[in-house]
């Protein structure tokens, strides 16, 4: 018997569902120029994988619209609109539009945006295709700063966090906007968090929206080794600890009104979560402390929120 | 309102309704609209027109001017036939999304009613809300009668398609956009005629023929492709005449991208753009009756800019008289600049004296007694090196 | 326009398209070239493996089962191991001892699986898959575990072998050492079929040296392989040690195997520390003794096997540390006792273990009808000359021994002790005659070496345990309780049923053996990781070598080096 020959079935550590559908066909094309650890790029893979090419994504300036690659290239394999900062949502509806009065229904329209593009400047439009019920899907992959520029605050950027425009003597003084809450409250189908630290979750839910008609939101956890000023090879490491230590919790919420937290962290200790990031080096314990009580704060709302 | 019919009618309507119907004729698919006076009934009515034709459009009602343009661009480049308007502050507002159109090659159609600037707030006409978008690569037509609003809005369409250069079509606040006059609304049959359904590829998502459009445009390139939206600017003109020559066979109606009154034999010529156009006509006759050889070039075509077309009408002349309803603050009057610089390419035995004027900033009315006076001032002084601001 | 290797180059401004679009995709940037140190796959060694004195691809028989491959599994074991069902019983499982799944809810039961596997194999009759004789006759002298391992793997290889033993049956210490309640008769007898099955030839009451000359045997042989054991006790050196009741340990535990149960009776004392020891004392208890083992060194220096001196102990065995005998107590021409002296240890010598050292002056007696010797072996007189043998065992080079065409394995090699020892020294001798005969040179693949794993061991703390949760091991029914088993001489603990040993399969971590989970794959911002034939592969031209996937690895299967620089 020859044990090198002997073909053993993959086991994977996911679920049936993920696995095949991370053994579908790769559209993404390498050398795009993704950063190395960059965890937009797991997700767009995914993404694709899930949606197909029947799709056309919609990518204002933030770091993909650079990673997708220069002129005369794209590393997508399917149709990508380049827009105006603020517009990715106005863009993703003027698209819908089109494609509906050419009656293609099969399509589907991908907004692919950053904390910047979806926090700050694309708000306006973010909510106002969100109140309209515009049929597409935006996700906003959050690596927590204006990443492609250079790493300059966001309202998406966590407390105490440096970056260059908060630099350590005045580091994020203002938590994390409540994207949730605010998406939530304008009603739409669907809005989720996930992580790639959790595929099989995540996976789930690139499934759920794909299969919903109107405006639903994925807040996708971005790990940036290179803003963060970790190293490449804790990206998944980061996307772990930020559930596990209550920081980003994976939750649903479905037509603004039912909440479920889909992920519940472990114990895990926002100490562990900082010593791997350089822009939380900084930290004493008193800020740690301050953090950790928001966070805890967060958690007690949420869960007042799954219990309505 | 009535429905679009199998022949031609006559209808009362303003500038502004018919934008609509111009928009509405030529089938949009898309229309993406954000309410400004003096622009409102122009989608008021559209919005009236396109849901009694249930499907015929989809209309979305965005929440700003800038995400007006925005999906106007994503929707054209998506494949659509697309529409919006606005005015002034809504213009200002769009400035970032008309680059994109421009540099975008997007066919869009806008009608812009020309309103001053705030602040202070005044919805009244002028001309700097629409001349200061001159330089983001849309071709810029300025009307002067609700008729000639319709017809050009229609073959905007056509333009815009085979150039791949977003129109902008003007009029002016109130004096046009607001004022009623009778107007033949062409039959949807003969529109059909003369507008093809839209061709767009190879420049639009298709999933069958995946491309990345915006993306990165390095140095060693982006001076090339962005020469290539010049050129296609530069086109416009002739393009326009074969254009008009096709709309006058069907209509009999013709316009011109400059229209000269009374020109030939002039020894001074006024040079006006929107309603002031219909004003000075009357006052040109006057002039001609007192035995001064006086003319008038309306200019309608604004971007590109006739250059060479403007020299050879104004070869010779000896005096040239240019009324601007705007001013590029710390430069002067825009048409007066540009226009100083197209005739500096004359021999200078052919180069006419030139002389500029400001009037009607905040809509304040351009009466034929103002014409007439700028008029007199030009002919009886020698010309100033800068625009005359005049009240 | 010119395409080159899917870069585009504009020839013209003509060549331009009017807008900024894409007009190919990004394959043609190697992005590859940014990394200076890369992923490649590489199998590790698990660290059961390592242990695992038979040499057995234990990983790949997990899998296996996991998959429910029972007779794969079974048939992968019989390949490397000619007693699975017996070594799953008295094997001492150094593997498990260093299983890393210790950490996270107790070692894998891995001998309850082999025992589950050679059972299975025996209830389907499996055989290995033996070469077509190439009509060269090997003879092995020993029917012992380890000559019955040389045969086995010979005959795989092709050869014709003929066992030549001189008991009666074979089995060697199998069956004459080893207790029924430790190795039950019937799975022996079952194992041992297998050989006849197979082809092999046994010539039973043949010893050499008397009926057989070793220069005899290799004339009618291609070789000749020696797995003769050692066969002389050592002795005390005290007085009395002749007396009658002053018995051997090995010899007694095949009396009492034959059926002939010599001793009459009362308290028995046994010397020594080892497996013998403990077989003789518990075999004795059995059979109603009151016994006590005395052992010179301390618990943690006794050879024998944990478990044993568990079992012993709770059976009611007495052990007493720290003595030795200094005289046999005879009165009256009876055996009527010991006197020991106390002992201490000392530091421990070059193969770590302590020394002891008499304690002047604190000699005891204690009562003992009978005194049973089990303090190891050396090489039997009638092999002790000097071209084949030096200090007590049979010396070798790659197994050949100074006498062309003679080869030696098992315990006769002097560093043995136990059967799968046996089994591993038996194949490497059966290598080394292949070698010989076909003129190539000596090599015994390890363990892994078909599957191409590296030497290196996986260690645990280089594991990503985020993919791990603990998760408790199935023990082994123990089936009888001390008193129960004190009775008679029936197997002690039960087998894992096929339920629990596939669970047991699937809580192994597999370390350092790629199972394709897919976290690299999955996880890679750069899809540089691929499935090409069943397995993972890198794509070096396009890996940034951010180490993602080398920090994710649940068990080490991926690693990292130095990009060589193509200069």
């Amino acid at each position: 018997m020859n044990l090198e020959s002997i073909e053993f079935k993959p086991k994977s550590n996911y679920s049936e569902n993920t696995a095949r559908v991370s053994d579908e066909n790769e559209i993404l094309r390498q050398g795009h120029l993704a950063c190395p650890g960059c965890g937009v790029m797991p997700l767009m893979r995914l993404l694709l994988k899930v949606f197909g090419h029947q799709t056309i994504l919609v990518v204002p300036a933030c770091c993909y619209a650079v990673i997708d690659g220069p002129f005369p290239y794209s590393a997508s394999g399917v149709p990508v609109m380049h827009c105006a900062f603020e517009t990715a949502a106005s863009s993703a509806s003027g698209i819908r539009a089109a494609l509906d009065m050419r009656g293609i229904q099969d399509v589907q329209v991908v907004a692919f945006a950053g904390d910047g593009g979806t926090f700050d400047i694309g708000l306006q439009s973010l909510s106002a295709a969100a109140e309209r019920n515009e049929n597409f899907l935006y996700i906003c992959y959050d690596n927590e700063a204006y990443m492609n520029t250079g790493i300059q605050r966001s309202s998406a950027t966590p407390l105490g966090a440096w970056t260059t425009t908060t630099p350590d003597e005045t580091p994020k003084s203002e938590p994390k906007k409540n994207l949730g809450g605010i998406m939530a409250a304008h009603g739409i189908p669907y809005f989720a968090t996930a992580n790639l630290a959790y595929p099989d979750d995540l996976v789930s839910k690139l499934e759920k929206a794909k299969n919903i008609h109107g405006f639903r939101m994925i807040h996708y956890f971005c790990p940036c080794p290179t803003g963060w000023k970790a190293d490449s090879r804790h990206m998944v490491k980061l996307s772990r600890l930020a559930v596990q230590t209550g920081v980003f919790p994976l939750y649903e919420v479905v037509d603004g009104k039912k909440w479920t937290i889909t992920q519940q962290p472990k114990q895990a200790d926002l100490k562990d979560y900082f010593a791997i990031q350089g822009r939380f080096k900084h930290l004493g314990a008193e800020s740690t402390s301050r953090i950790r009580q928001k966070v805890e704060q967060e958690w007690n709302w949420l869960i007042k929120m799954s219990e309505l | 309102m009535t429905q679009t019919a199998t022949i031609s009618q006559e209808q009362v309507i303003t500038g502004n309704q018919s934008a609509a119907w111009g928009a509405f004729l030529a089938r949009t698919q898309v229309v993406a609209a954000y309410p400004i006076t003096p622009q409102t009934s122009v989608i008021e009515t559209l919005a009236e027109l396109t849901s009694r034709s249930p499907g015929r459009c989809k209309f979305l009602n965005v929440e700003s001017e800038h995400s007006a343009m925005a999906a106007c661009v994503a929707a054209s480049t998506a494949g659509a036939r697309v529409f919006t308007a606005t005015s002034s502050q809504g213009l200002l507002l769009m400035h970032e999304m008309l680059h994109w159109a421009g540099g975008g090659r997007l066919p869009v159609v806008m009608v812009n009613v020309n309103r001053a600037t705030a602040p202070g707030w005044n919805i009244w006409s002028d001309q700097n809300d629409s001349l200061s978008q001159r330089d983001t690569g849309w071709v810029q037509l300025y009307c002067e009668s609700a008729q000639e609003v319709l017809d050009t809005v229609i073959q905007a369409y056509l333009l815009a398609e085979e150039l791949l250069v977003p129109t902008m079509v003007i009029q002016d606040a109130f004096v046009l956009s607001h004022t009623a006059e009778s107007v033949e609304i062409p039959s949807q049959e003969l529109v059909d005629q003369f507008l093809p359904e839209q061709r767009f590829a190879p420049f639009s998502l298709d999933v069958g023929n995946p491309s990345a459009f915006g993306g990165l445009l390095g140095m060693d390139q982006y001076q090339e492709v962005r020469k290539k939206l010049h050129e296609s600017l530069r086109a416009a003109m002739p393009l326009s005449a074969r254009i008009e020559s096709e709309w006058k066979a069907l209509t009999g109606r013709h316009y011109g991208m400059l229209e000269p009154y009374r020109c030939e034999d002039a020894d001074v010529v006024l040079m006006t753009m929107g309603t002031a156009s219909s004003t000075s006509r009357e006052v040109i006759d006057r002039l001609r009756n007192k035995g001064i050889n006086a003319g008038r070039i309306k200019v309608k075509m604004f971007r590109p800019f006739p250059a060479a077309e403007l020299r050879d009408l104004l070869r010779g002349k000896s005096k040239v008289v240019v009324l601007d309803r705007n001013c590029s603050y710390g430069s002067d009057g825009i048409l007066f600049t540009e226009l100083k610089s197209a005739l500096y390419h004359l021999p200078e035995k052919e180069k006419p004296e030139l002389y500029g004027f400001i009037a009607g900033l905040g809509g304040r009315d351009i009466t034929p007694v103002l014409i007439h006076s700028i008029m007199n001032e030009a002919l009886q002084n020698p010309p100033g090196t800068e625009s005359v601001w005049i009240k | 326009m010119k395409i080159d290797s899917g870069k585009i180059l504009f020839e013209s401004e003509d060549d331009l398209p009017p807008v900024a679009m894409s007009l190919a995709n990004t394959a043609w940037n190697q992005t590859g070239s940014w990394k200076y140190l890369e992923p490649y796959y590489q199998d590790l060694t698990p660290p059961c493996v390592a242990g695992c004195q038979a040499g057995n691809d234990i990983v790949t028989f997990m899998r296996l089962i996991e998959e429910g491959r029972l007779e794969e599994a079974a048939r992968g074991v019989l390949q490397n191991n000619p007693f699975p069902a017996s070594l799953g019983r008295v094997c001492p499982h150094p593997c498990e001892n260093v299983c890393n799944r210790k950490e996270m809810g107790g070692e894998i039961a891995i001998q309850s699986a082999e025992r589950f596997l050679g059972d299975y194999a025996i209830r389907q009759g499996l055989l290995p898959s033996c070469a077509p004789s190439n009509s060269k006759r090997v003879i092995v002298v020993g029917a012992g575990p380890a000559g019955l391992a040389a045969a086995y793997f010979l005959r795989i290889l092709g050869y014709d072998v003929t066992v030549i033993d001189s008991e009666d049956r074979p089995g060697g210490l199998l069956w004459s050492g080893i207790p029924p309640y430790r190795l039950p008769r019937k799975v022996l007898e079952h194992e041992i079929q297998r050989f006849h099955k197979m082809g092999i030839g046994f010539e039973f009451n043949t010893r050499l040296g008397e009926k057989r000359t070793l220069d005899e045997l290799r004339s009618r042989s291609a070789a000749v392989v020696l797995g003769i054991g050692l066969g002389r006790s050592r002795t005390l050196g005290v007085p009395g040690e002749d007396h009658p009741q002053v018995i051997d340990g090995i010899h007694l535990l095949k009396q009492l195997h034959l059926g002939k149960y010599p001793v009459t009776g009362g308290r028995v004392a046994v010397i020594g520390g080892g497996n013998t020891a403990l077989d003789c004392a518990r075999s004795l208890l059995r059979h109603g003794h009151d016994v006590t083992i005395y052992y010179r060194r301390s618990l943690n220096e006794m050879p024998a096997f944990d478990e044993e001196i568990k079992e012993a102990l709770e059976e009611g065995v007495k052990i007493e540390i720290l003595t030795l005998p200094t005289r046999v107590l005879i009165e009256d021409g009876k055996c009527t006792g010991l006197e020991l002296i106390r002992m201490t240890l000392l530091d421990k010598d070059d193969k770590g273990r302590a020394i002891p050292a008499r304690i002047e002056g604190s000699e005891f007696t204690v009562n003992a009808d009978l005194v049973v010797k089990a303090l190891g072996e050396t090489l039997a007189n009638d092999f002790a000359s000097p071209v084949l043998s030096e200090g007590g065992a049979v010396r070798t080079a790659e197994c050949q021994t100074a006498i062309p065409e003679v080869f030696a394995c098992g315990d006769c090699l002097g560093n043995g002790g136990t059967v799968a020892h046996a089994v591993r020294s038996g194949r490497e001798a059966a290598s080394a005659v292949d070698a010989f005969v076909q003129g190539i040179k000596f090599h015994v693949p390890d363990a892994l070496e078909q599957r191409k794993a590296s030497q290196e061991i996986a260690e645990f703390d280089q594991f990503n345990r985020n993919y791990f949760s603990v998760e408790y091991r199935a023990f082994s029914p123990v089936i009888r309780s001390p008193k129960e088993r004190k009775a008679d001489f029936s197997e002690i603990q039960g087998s894992l049923s096929e339920a629990r040993v596939l669970q047991e399969a699937a809580r192994c971590f597999k370390c350092g053996t790629c199972t394709q989970c897919d976290n690299c794959r999955i996880y890679c911002p750069d899809a540089a990781i691929v499935r090409q034939n069943g397995k993972y592969r890198v794509l070096d031209q396009y890996c940034k070598g951010c180490m993602v996937c080398v920090e994710e690895c649940p068990r080490s299967a991926i690693h990292l080096r130095k990009v060589e620089v193509q200069l």
